[in-house]
């Protein structure tokens, strides 16, 4: 059956196709629940969360149980050949601090689903940081709501595309409570005929006052077949908060293509580097190392599939 | 955080918009739409075959079409009660002394006939569904720059070339309001600049709708030819009334190879107004289009300029302003498709929202296959001035060519109080310095605007300066 996932917290014109994917799906397995939480013992730590399909358009939900005060770094990979959705719930209690180390790596010809769904008390920080690889498709939905006063989220995201694959990306974040701040900030390569849609929603409700937003993206065409869509949105009720965002989306510019070749650096070498470096940039804020490894050797892997580098 | 006594920025002033005049129409076509009206209006106005069938066969594409399922709510919007045709009791004019005095004082409230005198090449005035006056400087004919009313330039020598342009850069299927314009348009303009011919003095049509409960569907149609350039300017305004009024109007422009047309819009109708104007240009080789637009008025506003960029090294700007107060919700922008190679666009845009104003900024940027070196860059800025306020920000970028740099950015809040500090540690009192940073907040969109639209945008964002605003 035909359903649409990713919709905007705001429509636009139709014929953007922006207000929503339509995908084909089917109904799977749900697995069990998995929560996940430190011991009892224990107010800091890392866990880890291992998604795999069992069986074409299974669902997987992860919940992240937390406590007041507790430091977590949650590593969450998802993999595998088969259509399906995984959906993680973070109820970040006061003063928690959540970061989650994403790796999606859809196998050739699969489309993964990964749906979040995030709730902010008094003081707690989010963060995610997140590795797109592979070779399928991603539809990637996230929601986060900063309910408590001085909450705060952010979202780094790296990408590559490549061949015929979709990445498509909604992360709609909602400031409830005052003095609230978000980050977003996405960049990342497309290559041969690879398509990619992010809309990112900074969305501030009345009575949030003193809340920051910012958006960033940054999109390296290097394809001849790429296709881009970018929809930055800042939704506004409230007077007293800032909210900024930024999109560059285009090759490589001049001057910077003028500084590698004057380092004796080609075109060709140039655009492979800079498509690296948006997982590379991702691998490295981790601070984690088993994370980056992790993510560096699923880059080189797939590009070593590719003939050893990313075709412009 | 402290609460602050906070600036008071005046709403427009309105009250010479406000007066109306007493409906002594000639005829007033009953409410509603149906092909029987349609069909009616058509013969009233003596339209050829070609334009009746085409008003039919628009009407059935618009029962066809649905409501958009986006952007501010048109559920005010009743098309039974909207009376679609109201002629004025008078003929069009070329001379101000012949036109009924009511109608001519209205228009002198407004500095239309006195704008006329001091700066403008021509004037068109409407009042209603048509034409009550129109002019054009002789010189400015002489060199053979056409400037008529739709109706005349349809059925006299330039009847070939309306109707080889007319609605197919806007079709009435572009949209279900782009369909009702195409079934009941009356009025308007035409205008042909010659190739080579540079309008150095700015044509202006001025557009009053003073019936209650009625519509008002002008098509202005401009064709600026090879090598020549043009500004053109539009005004509009009504009185307020309870009941919804609707503008459904068409601007179809066509800027040649190397030509350049400047397009100027002060739109400040009624807060009963709904307005659903649609406008789009084609821009072909190396020539250029340039919007102003300043969004004032009415209650429900969907307005979002398009430029095609179809030749190679053509290129689009737009500077706009829009001003959202109590009871209004603005949704404005621009919309842009690169075709050509080497196209350029800008977008610069700011916006005002206070007592429960809402303001949305919409934009659309598409980059078709083979656009290389296609180059764009859009900026909107928003101003909260309350929290009874919305400010929305929804722009899209669509990039099929990779050889192309797209760039946006966008900001919305209140105004910053370091900002305030850092000029008053340089000398400056709390009011100047306040008073500076909102007039710089739109100067310089003002600064593009025609003087007396400045010097009425200016008026606006004047504050009376008590302290601090966020």
């Amino acid at each position: 059956m035909n359903i649409t996932v990713n919709r905007p917290a705001s429509r636009t014109w139709n014929f953007l196709g922006v207000n929503g994917a339509k995908i084909e799906w089917g109904e799977g397995a749900e697995l069990s629940e998995t929560r996940l939480s430190l011991p009892a013992d224990k107010s800091a730590g890392r866990l880890s969360a291992i998604s795999e399909p069992e069986g074409e358009y299974s669902e997987k939900r992860i919940v992240l149980d937390t406590r007041p005060g507790e430091n977590i770094t949650l590593v969450e990979t998802v993999r595998g050949d088969e259509n399906f959705l995984t959906r993680l719930e973070i109820n970040a209690e006061s003063d928690t601090r959540v970061r989650v180390l994403q790796l999606f790596m859809p196998g050739s010809g699969a489309v993964l689903r990964h749906e979040s769904e995030l709730s902010l008390g008094s003081g707690a920080d989010v963060s995610f940081i997140t590795a797109t690889l592979g070779d399928g498709d991603i539809y990637a939905d996230t929601h986060c709501e900063l309910m408590g006063d001085g909450s705060s989220f952010s979202s780094d995201i790296g990408y590559l595309c490549r061949g015929e694959n979709r990445i498509n990306i909604n992360l709609t974040v909602e400031h409830t409570g005052k003095n609230t701040e978000c980050r977003i900030d996405a960049s990342g390569a497309l290559t041969d005929s690879a398509k990619k849609n992010f809309c990112g929603t900074i969305d501030f409700k009345k009575g949030c006052s003193g809340s920051h937003g910012a958006e960033n993206e940054t999109v390296l065409l290097l394809g001849e077949g790429a296709e881009n869509k970018t929809l930055p949105v800042i939704l506004c009720a409230e007077e007293n908060v800032e909210g900024t965002h930024g999109a560059t989306v285009g090759e490589l510019d001049e001057p910077t293509l003028f500084y590698f070749e004057s380092r004796g650096i080609s075109r060709d070498e140039a655009e492979r580097m800079m498509a690296r470096a948006a997982i590379v940039r991702v691998a490295s804020l981790s601070r984690d190392e088993e994370y980056a490894d992790a993510v560096l050797s699923a880059l080189d892997t797939l590009l070593a599939e590719n003939g050893g580098g990313v075709d412009a | 955080m402290e609460a602050r006594e906070k600036s008071q920025v005046e709403d427009i002033d309105r009250s010479v918009y406000d007066i109306r005049d007493e409906e002594h129409d000639a005829y007033r076509m009953e409410s509603g739409l149906t092909p029987e009206i349609v069909d009616k209006l058509s013969k009233e106005k003596g339209d050829p075959v070609w334009m009746q069938q085409f008003r039919l066969q628009s009407l059935q594409i618009y029962n066809q079409l649905p409501v958009p399922d986006w952007g501010p709510s048109l559920e005010g919007l009743d098309m039974e009660h909207i009376a679609t045709y109201v002629r004025p009791n008078t003929k069009m004019q070329n001379d101000w002394k012949n036109v009924p005095k009511d109608i001519k004082e209205t228009f002198e409230r407004l500095g239309i006939p006195e704008a006329e005198r001091k700066s403008l090449a021509g004037v068109g005035a409407q009042y209603d569904s048509e034409l009550v006056y129109h002019n054009v400087r002789e010189e400015v004919a002489a060199e053979g720059v056409v400037y008529t009313d739709m109706e005349s330039a349809m059925k006299g020598e330039y009847a070939d070339m309306v109707k080889k342009y007319f609605m197919k850069l806007v079709t009435p299927r572009d949209h279900k309001f782009a369909a009702l314009h195409g079934a009941v348009w009356s009025g308007g303009s035409f205008v042909y600049v010659p190739k080579g011919v540079q309008v150095s003095i700015p044509l202006q049509s001025y557009f009053r709708l003073n019936a209650k409960g009625a519509g008002q569907f002008e098509h202005t149609l401009i064709i600026v030819d090879e090598g020549a350039s043009l500004h053109f300017i539009e005004g509009c305004s009504a009185p307020k009334y309870n009941v919804a009024n609707l503008h459904a109007g068409c601007v179809e422009l066509y800027v040649k190879k190397n030509a350049k047309l400047r397009y100027s819009t002060i739109e400040n109708w009624s807060k009963n107004m709904y307005n659903l104007n649609t406008k789009r240009a084609l821009v072909e080789e190396d020539g250029k289009i340039e919007w102003v637009s300043g969004s004032f008025g009415s209650h429900v506003g969907c307005l979002y300029p398009m430029s095609v960029l179809k030749g190679d090294n053509s290129g689009m700007e737009f500077t706009g302003v829009t001003f959202a107060g109590a009871g209004q919700n603005l949704d404005t922008g621009a919309k842009v498709v690169h075709i050509g190679k080497n196209t350029t666009s800008y977008m610069n845009t700011r916006s005002i929202s206070k007592s429960g104003g809402i303001s949305t900024f919409r934009s659309s940027v598409v980059v078709n296959k083979g656009a290389e070196g296609a180059k764009s860059s859009v900026s909107c800025q928003s101003l909260m001035l309350d929290s009874e306020s919305r400010s929305d920000t929804i722009p899209a970028i669509d990039i099929r060519e990779r050889k192309s740099n797209v760039g946006h950015e966008a900001k919305i809040g209140s105004i910053s109080g370091e900002t305030v500090f850092y000029l008053m540690s340089r000398g400056m009192s709390e009011e100047d310095a306040r008073a500076l940073i909102v007039s710089g907040f739109a100067d310089n969109v003002s600064k593009e605007l025609p003087l007396e639209y400045a010097v009425e945008m200016n008026n606006l964002i004047r504050l009376e300066m008590k302290g601090s605003i966020g």
